[in-house]
């Protein structure tokens, strides 16, 4: 152990005073995350839904460059025999070097995490799952860097050979280009590539169901390093001159290989080619969702309730009413939420409304099977629920939109199937803290007035173990109105389109 | 390391050595020893298969056959017990670039299994530099360093590989007498070098290698000695020598006159100095100067190298 610790303090030390190897372990990451922020920087939460893609850029970059081009300079400068010439087993100077350069990975991995929380990333859902993708992604392409090492003759050939790993990756492997952006055959070829597997399980981490949903992708990382390392080991070398090329070398390399194909052909028995969809798309004013039928009067003289009635003229015939126009009307205002009623809710357009089988503020039908990792999530929010304090605050419509932020930050960070049962859930908690004929009005209330309350629940969402997104706050209250809007509509009997529900 | 050297069993004994790369022969069954106190020299020329030897003994390489016993411990048995009995300061590797010369030291005192460092830098002349980086050290102080970083573990055995390769002479003369005092103190010393003066200085014994095979092994003089036909004896007379007495001086000894000067070669020189004595003693004529004239180590070697490689 003693062994291990000075290696591995030596090796922090020379990492440490190498400018270079800073600038592409530390400066690269957070300059690859700033581009990222930059590109989607118009989702509705920042970087959210692409965390398991910068995360495995950085992984990626610091295993298939930063260890080999380590490994390879310090054997090529005949520091590795150096060492060898000790009494110390070659497995602690090997683990010390993995150890370091999984330590300063993490480092980065920190770094950027705690920047993409300044730029309004909300934290992980899953911590510890995140920890454990993190490893998993981490072991299969440190397995890939250290085959890298073995296979290369010098730095610049590092180079070379991590080039073709990386840019596969990030074009056809769902790390950079999104995979909604690809075609199919990219697709298919994807789920043989160690970096989609990679996000899918950190992004599952961060923003979805957690490592229990992505068993398969943490599976074929844990294969894939599996193989990778028995390669690495197998063709070790302390010597800087490569030995001639073998059969055993090409065999030890289709090993690695092997492992690929066998999770890309695994991946395919399974369904797993098809992304799931993303839709985070704006969300219309509430204007868009309202029926636009001529105005009633009362409706006219209640839509200013704050100012003191204004007394009309008794001379003056009230005027026809207007020709339909394109655009709606904006809402008209009941002077409180007690004085809404059926009327009003026939202002809403709930045809217009997104399906319930859609992406966009999804709802399940009742009895629809839920996946058993969903399921157990469901079970412990609707455990947690009741007691969230949010939800028991004295404001009926502050109240009320609290609980519809339960549905309305899953939906907005597209959950793996989760957000489509969340609403439910929230229904059934609403109708226990709201007495039923207050609901209707109170949901038509907060639709109408979506800009209106504060979002303090937001960050209340910690407590349910759901992700708390910080700024900015509209989209999550685009999706409050919807809710409400939906949730008022089946109520009311009124429940919008269906819609094939997304894959 | 004491309790060994006092013990007079070899400090190396390698037997029946062989390595091959590919189909080639590195090391094609060689055997050598070094006593406690002693400095052997590993001579030959590039490709003789000195480094792949020393790679062998250091741990480096795995033998294809052949036996390597350091200070009676079976490196092929237990590599890293050998590796402890035995210090190697190798050309061929690198000195951690981004460490100072203490946190060097002080790594591989741990990876030494914590051997005691006490005093070692400033035995080597290195502590004004304890804190520089190694990156930032001369020629010579790598070298003593890397020595340094060999004693570390006090080994009874030391493998140094051309140790004054790129030494200014002063430092190289420094260097050497740090060499012989690891000698007096019982070690044995693995010399490799292409530097003739260098091993006919501190060498008790040389071992030349060609083609994979011990071709010569002896001490340096002995050497030169057996290889009599390179030694030339330089006698200037006045008046010059009669050529019937040359004759009969020179014996079996090749002779050269011109003049005053004679020069004999080859042949029994010390039975030519001794005619050369009595025959004069009765003329009169006096010796004006007198000269041996030894070969080089260095001729001596490629001229084994040459008769080896055919």
């Amino acid at each position: 152990m003693a062994e291990l610790g000075a290696l591995s303090l030596a090796m922090v030390r020379m990492n440490l005073r190498n400018r270079i190897a800073l600038v592409y372990g530390f400066v690269f990451p957070l300059l690859f995350l700033v581009a990222f922020w930059a590109l989607y920087r118009n989702d509705p939460v920042p970087l959210a839904l692409h965390a398991g893609q910068f995360l495995t850029v950085t992984i990626l970059g610091a295993a298939c460059f930063g260890l080999p081009t380590q490994m390879v300079s310090e054997r090529e400068a005949g520091i590795w025999r150096r060492f060898r010439l000790t009494p110390t087993p070659t497995p602690v100077f090997v683990g010390a070097t993995l150890l370091v350069r999984l330590a300063l990975l993490l480092a980065a991995v920190a770094l950027q995490l705690l920047l993409a929380r300044a730029l309004g990333m909300p934290w992980p859902v899953h911590p510890i799952g995140l920890a454990v993708a993190l490893l998993a992604a981490s072991f299969a392409f440190l397995g890939l860097g250290a085959v890298i090492a073995m296979l290369v003759p010098n730095v610049p050939a590092v180079q070379a050979l991590g080039q073709c790993l990386f840019l596969p990756m990030l074009i056809v492997g769902g790390v950079a280009v999104p995979l909604t952006s690809l075609p199919d055959w990219a697709l298919t070829l994807s789920v043989f590539l160690p970096g989609r597997h990679a996000v899918t399980a950190l992004q599952a981490n961060v923003t979805g169901l957690g490592i229990s949903a992505v068993r398969f992708e943490l599976g074929a990382l844990v294969v894939i390093g599996g193989a990778a390392f028995a390669a690495a080991s197998a063709l070790f070398r302390w010597q800087p001159v490569a030995p001639a090329r073998s059969g055993r070398t090409t065999g030890w390399l289709l090993v690695a290989l092997a492992a690929w194909g066998a999770v890309g052909l695994a991946a395919i028995g399974t369904g797993r080619v098809a992304p799931a969809g993303r839709d985070i798309a704006r969300i219309g004013p509430v204007t868009d969702f309202l029926a636009a039928p001529p105005v009633p009067a009362r409706e006219q003289a209640a839509d200013t309730p704050a100012e003191p009635p204004v007394a009309t003229e008794p001379e003056k015939v009230p005027e026809p009413a207007p020709e339909p126009v394109i655009a709606p009307l904006p809402p008209p205002r009941p002077p409180g939420w007690q004085a809404v009623g059926p009327a009003d809710y026939a202002r809403i357009a709930f045809e217009a409304l997104p399906p319930d089988g859609g992406l966009v503020s999804p709802i399940a039908s009742a009895g629809e099977a839920m996946d058993p990792v969903v399921a157990e999530q469901i079970a412990l929010l609707s455990v947690r629920l009741p007691s969230w304090p949010p939800a028991k605050v004295a404001d009926p419509v502050q109240r009320v939109r609290n609980l519809l932020t339960v549905a309305a930050v899953p939906d907005l960070l597209q959950m793996d199937g989760f957000e489509r049962h969340v609403p439910l859930l929230v229904l059934e908690r609403l109708e226990a803290e709201v007495p039923a004929a207050d609901l209707p009005k109170l949901l038509y209330w907060v639709a109408m007035h979506p800009d209106e309350g504060d979002d303090s629940a937001i960050a209340a969402l910690e407590r349910l173990r759901l992700p708390a997104t910080s700024e900015p706050t509209k989209p999550v209250r685009e999706r409050i109105m919807l809710y409400a809007m939906k949730l008022l509509g089946r109520l009311t009997d009124q429940p919008p389109p269906a819609a094939a529900r997304r894959e | 390391m004491a309790r060994l050297a006092d013990s007079g069993a070899p400090l190396l004994a390698v037997a029946g050595l062989v390595k091959r790369h590919g189909t080639t022969a590195a090391v094609a069954g060689v055997d050598l020893m070094v006593a406690p106190g002693e400095i052997v020299g590993l001579l030959g020329a590039n490709g003789a298969g000195k480094t792949s030897l020393i790679e062998c003994i250091a741990g480096l390489a795995t033998p294809d056959a052949g036996t390597i016993r350091i200070a009676g411990v079976d490196a092929g048995a237990d590599p890293r017990g050998a590796r402890r009995l035995c210090g190697v300061a190798l050309q061929s590797t690198g000195l951690p670039p981004r460490l100072t010369v203490a946190e060097t030291v002080a790594l591989f005192a741990v990876l030494h299994g914590g051997a005691d460092t006490d005093g070692l830098i400033d035995r080597f002349g290195l502590a004004g530099k304890a804190g520089a980086r190694c990156e930032t050290l001369s020629g010579g102080q790598r070298q003593r360093l890397a020595l340094a970083l060999a004693l570390i573990g006090d080994p009874p055995l030391l493998i140094l590989d051309e140790p004054g390769a790129g030494l200014d002479p002063a430092i190289r003369d420094d260097f050497h007498g740090l060499i012989e005092t690891l000698r007096s103190s019982g070690r044995g010393l693995l010399i490799a070098t292409h530097d003739l003066a260098e091993a006919a200085r501190l060498c008790d014994r040389v071992v030349v290698m060609a083609a994979g095979r011990v071709v010569a092994a002896g001490s340096p003089g002995a050497l030169i000695e057996d290889a009599g036909g390179l030694v030339r004896l330089r006698v200037r007379t006045r008046p010059a020598v009669p050529d019937t007495v040359a004759a009969e001086i020179a014996g079996d000894a090749r002779l050269a006159q011109d003049g005053e000067l004679m020069v004999f070669s080859g042949g029994d020189l010390r039975a030519v100095l001794a005619r050369l004595g009595a025959a004069l003693a009765t003329a009169d004529i006096a010796i004006v100067d007198i000269a041996t004239e030894t070969a080089s180590l260095e001729a001596l070697i490629v001229a084994m190298v040459r008769r080896a490689d055919g």
